[in-house]
């Protein structure tokens, strides 16, 4: 390909010369053997398994948190605003553990085509970001009963006033975030379906 | 399982590793996908049961397992592009201050990959594995027309970046 009558040109590499030089590089990393992998595919099971551990342990302290809170309350619209953080936690807590359960495990990794395995990455991510209110708003009954609950307890207007604008702020970051995210795996989902 | 990991691993061991910097240019992080590569192909080896050939699963769990860690679409992620748009901006992004040397063909080789878009990198990747397409259309998944097009275009975007390198470096 190279052209004979530019001097400029004349070194330029072929496709077949670019291919060569691609599979010619010399290797970087020291081959794992047999023994070395079985060991960290022990490893990446302990460290899942770790994990699953951490979330559980701190899944269980919110919810003895939670459940220490309504005990100690005197407010009967607080107890009941803890009582309803309480169960949302455990609705979030088992939505994230279904969604754990439907991860593409690396045995089946294979079965997949590229795009077959990309696409169905980017829908599973986008039912994630589509449920996005299902995971905010079973906290804002719980939160706005607490919320309530102070009010009556005669604090004043102006700490629930900045308590109800810090909670609406938050939530509403939180949506902005994930309706970002959501605006791009459409955009990418929108180039496969072109594929 | 064993004996057939450590063949996967003897006959692909040096394309995985250039398919993991395909994904990833820093070394560490490079490293780590690469065994998180063949610890995916161990694991997938014992559900392999010859629908396909070893070498098309082979590259598909590996090219999976890569799209899984690496590729994340993500509002602030630097903008992939495809094979057939913004060529010009990607000719910007790629060195051209020196001629073709090895090292410096190779770099801008990997800076050109990673600026693509998944499925259009994973057909380069393959491509430069020499793989045909036909090969490359069931790994990945596209109709055989769509690879032979993409193969066109990729080979024209090598054609033009290196002929521009060693032009603008002379």
């Amino acid at each position: 390909m190279a052209n004979e009558h530019d001097p400029d040109r004349a070194k330029a590499p072929s496709v077949g010369d670019i291919r060569q030089m691609w599979r010619q590089q010399s290797r970087q990393d020291q081959a794992m053997s047999v023994e070395e992998v079985r060991s960290r595919a022990a490893d990446f099971d302990r460290k899942v398994e770790r994990w699953k551990q951490v979330g559980t342990l701190t899944v269980a302290l919110l919810i003895v948190k939670n459940v220490w809170e309504v005990w100690v309350d005197t407010d009967l619209l607080e107890r009941a605003g803890d009582g309803l953080m309480l169960l949302a936690l455990l609705f979030i807590a088992y939505r994230f553990w279904r969604h754990s359960q439907a991860e593409v495990v690396p045995s089946t990794l294979g079965l997949a085509s590229c795009i077959e395995h990309y696409r169905a990455r980017l829908l599973r991510q986008r039912e994630l970001s589509r449920d996005a209110w299902a995971f905010i708003l079973p906290f804002v009954p719980g939160f706005g009963l607490i919320i309530v609950g102070r009010a009556f307890e005669g604090r004043p207007t102006s700490q629930v006033a900045l308590l109800i604008a810090v909670a609406v702020g938050i939530f509403a970051a939180v949506l902005w975030t994930i309706a970002r995210g959501r605006r791009a795996i459409e955009r990418e989902i929108g180039a496969l379906t072109g594929e | 399982m064993e004996d057939r990991y450590a063949e996967v691993a003897r006959t692909f061991g040096a394309a995985l590793e250039r398919l993991a910097g395909g994904y990833e240019r820093d070394p560490d992080a490079r490293r780590d996908l690469l065994q998180e590569i063949h610890v995916a192909l161990w694991r997938s080896l014992a559900r392999y049961d010859g629908r396909c050939s070893l070498r098309t699963w082979v590259y598909r769990v590996a090219h999976n397992t890569a799209i899984s860690r690496v590729v994340r679409p993500r509002a602030s992620a630097p903008t992939l592009v495809a094979l057939d748009q913004d060529l010009d901006s990607m000719a910007e992004a790629v060195d051209r201050e020196h001629g073709v040397d090895r090292r410096r063909a190779l770099d801008r080789l990997y800076t050109l990959i990673q600026r693509l878009r998944p499925l259009d990198r994973q057909v380069m990747l393959l491509y430069l594995e020499e793989e045909d397409a036909a090969s490359i259309a069931e790994i990945t998944g596209l109709s055989a027309a769509n690879v032979s097009t993409k193969v066109r275009r990729i080979k024209q975007i090598l054609v033009r970046q290196f002929h521009e390198g060693t032009h603008h470096g002379e």
